[in-house]
């Protein structure tokens, strides 16, 4: 085929750097990081998660599906499970909420507004999640920055318990992955015909009418592309519920790292990472479904 | 109510909110910084005094400068990796002429789709199967499959605003090959290239799920070493270690707004995650 090619004297194209066989070298160095380093060892990851765990250790054997059965039987890792998803589905209704109004604000604001609010929203996405998690512990500590204020204005006697529970968690989380909350509604918002509010203002329609008539339905889609990003990150985060969930607050991926590093149960380990990404991709299919009943039809 | 003054309402309640949400996006790193200028020995706020020994402590502890040492060379290795490969690979997926090529993208793209802990522990067991971890070595690689991604986005990207036109125009004017790469290719893409190099740097940088499984007591990225402080000492040290790690995340931030924009590179984000 190269041969041929190379004989035609056609237009110009770009000959052997960029013929089909200079396509594929080119992406070859890619494509052999791809396959060594993530698809062979998601593969082992699942051969793994096959393996038997006894007190001498670990080692392939006998496919067996002991570590699947093992969770499903037991109510603390249902616990885990359960907790990780309650998790995933508070911190995107929290977060889309927060988000929304930002976008909006962000959509109808002059050119220099608008630049200041975004990098406003981008500039902490560039920040180490374990620092802002660390000004989290710190804010919200029992004798943290928080309740100090809250107490020295007398509205709370006590200072209130806020770390070591799903509040915190959820606040940590949501500061984190605003950006990806806002960014989808405002590209959204930016994309409905403004003359259909005009339309609408003109008929006499109140801003709230028309808000809830037109700008919400028609930002719809991008409010699912928001939630589910927001969904699939806050049931993979490890690095919160760690540090703000205290010892008692297990989900997958704290147990996890608990097998990994403590227990030193790598199948289990493995079985318990295949679990959370099943689990997340079918809750990532019900999200979508859900807000495909709510959209305006041509928008499906 | 007249609309002017409904629309001055609504202008301040956006203000409002607006100061809410800058407060809530920027506390915890303003806190950390705050603390870590502490003149106390224990992490109090607002800060007691100012001094800035703690940053000369932390600066002048070998283990702390083996952990940043560790992230700087883990972030250069793997950024100059991810771009040389992700690069080439956005050009050969841009010539290249079959059906399935956006399926193909969004296969090479999927590391960054997966939950990261999972991928760091299919990565942990491969390098456990096949060299052991702990080295550097593994650290790269490892950074190098969740960041070259980017840098293929990027790069795809700039490429699509069509090179083609300009490229047969140089050929028809009796450009060679390496000339045109050069002279035109290359400087049409630039942007995208050095984007998508920062930002991979970034992402390694400030990584843990990946570095998480493959550290170990001796090779130790920062980010890992602050996560493991944290857990049993909120110290001045630590908040000024922090700073640290922020302060040069910040000066790249930078440098993205005035090459590419970060605009593009969160823009169309979430089109990508579905």
């Amino acid at each position: 085929m190269s041969q041929l090619s190379h004989n035609t004297r056609t237009v110009p194209r770009l000959g052997g750097m960029f013929a089909r066989t200079g396509a594929l070298l080119q992406m070859a160095p890619l494509g052999a990081i791809f396959l060594t380093l993530f698809a062979v060892p998601m593969l082992l990851l699942f051969w793994v998660s096959l393996w038997r765990y006894d007190v001498n250790g670990f080692g392939p054997t006998a496919p067996t599906v002991e570590n699947y059965a093992r969770f499903l039987t037991d109510p603390f890792y249902l616990a885990a499970l359960g907790r990780t998803v309650l998790l995933g589905l508070v911190t995107t209704t929290v977060t889309v909420i927060v988000a929304y109004p930002v976008a909006l604000i962000m959509a109808r604001s002059g050119p220099r507004i608008r630049a200041l609010l975004i990098l406003l929203v981008l500039l902490p996405l560039l920040m180490s999640v374990v620092v802002r998690v660390f000004g989290w512990m710190v804010i919200l500590g029992d004798t943290g920055v928080l309740n100090k204020f809250l107490v020295g204005l007398g509205l709370v006697e006590q200072p209130l318990r806020l770390m070591e529970s799903m509040t915190s968690v959820v606040i940590g989380l949501a500061q984190v992955e605003m950006a990806f909350a806002v960014m989808p509604i405002y590209s959204a918002l930016l994309g409905i015909d403004r003359h259909l509010d005009e339309a609408a203002s003109t008929l006499g329609a109140r801003p709230m009418r028309r808000f809830l008539r037109i700008v919400l339905p028609l930002s719809l889609p991008g409010v699912a592309g928001a939630a589910a990003v927001i969904f699939s990150l806050s049931v993979a985060a490890f690095v919160q519920p760690q540090l703000l969930g205290g010892s008692s607050f297990f989900v997958m991926t704290t147990l996890i790292y608990q097998q990994v590093t403590a227990t030193l149960n790598w199948p289990f380990a493995a079985a318990l990472g295949l679990i959370l990404l099943a689990v997340a991709l079918g809750m990532l299919a019900l999200i979508n479904a859900g807000f495909r009943l709510v959209m305006p039809r041509g928008l499906r | 109510m007249s609309v002017r003054r409904r629309n001055r309402v609504a202008a301040g309640l956006a203000s409002a909110y607006m100061a809410l949400i800058a407060v809530f996006m920027l506390a915890p790193v303003v806190v950390v910084a705050a603390i870590s200028v502490n003149r106390v020995g224990y992490s109090i706020f607002p800060p007691l005094g100012f001094s800035l020994r703690w940053y000369g402590e932390v600066l002048s502890d070998a283990q702390w400068r083996a952990s940043l040492g560790t992230s700087l060379v883990v972030a250069a290795l793997s950024t100059v990796i991810a771009a040389t490969v992700g690069t080439l690979a956005a050009i050969g997926l841009h010539r290249a002429d079959f059906r399935g090529k956006h399926v193909l993208l969004s296969v090479l793209t999927s590391p960054l789709i997966l939950p990261g802990l999972i991928t760091g522990l299919a990565i942990l067991f491969f390098f456990s199967l096949v060299s052991g971890v702990g080295t550097t070595w593994s650290l790269v690689l490892g950074h190098v499959v969740i960041t070259y991604p980017y840098v293929l986005r990027l790069v795809f990207v700039a490429l699509a605003r069509d090179t083609a036109i300009y490229e047969q125009a140089a050929m028809t004017l009796g450009a060679d090959e390496v000339t045109v790469f050069r002279r035109i290719t290359l400087p049409l893409i630039k942007s995208g290239v050095v984007g998508g190099a920062i930002f991979a740097f970034i992402i390694s940088f400030d990584n843990i799920t990946i570095s998480l499984f493959l550290s170990n007591p001796r090779t130790t990225t920062l980010p890992i070493r602050i996560l493991e402080h944290i857990q049993w000492s909120g110290s001045p040290s630590v908040a000024a270690i922090s700073t640290v790690l922020i302060a040069i995340t910040v000066v790249l931030a930078v440098v993205i707004e005035k090459t590419v924009g970060l605009q593009k590179i969160f823009g169309g984000g979430a089109d990508e995650f579905r």
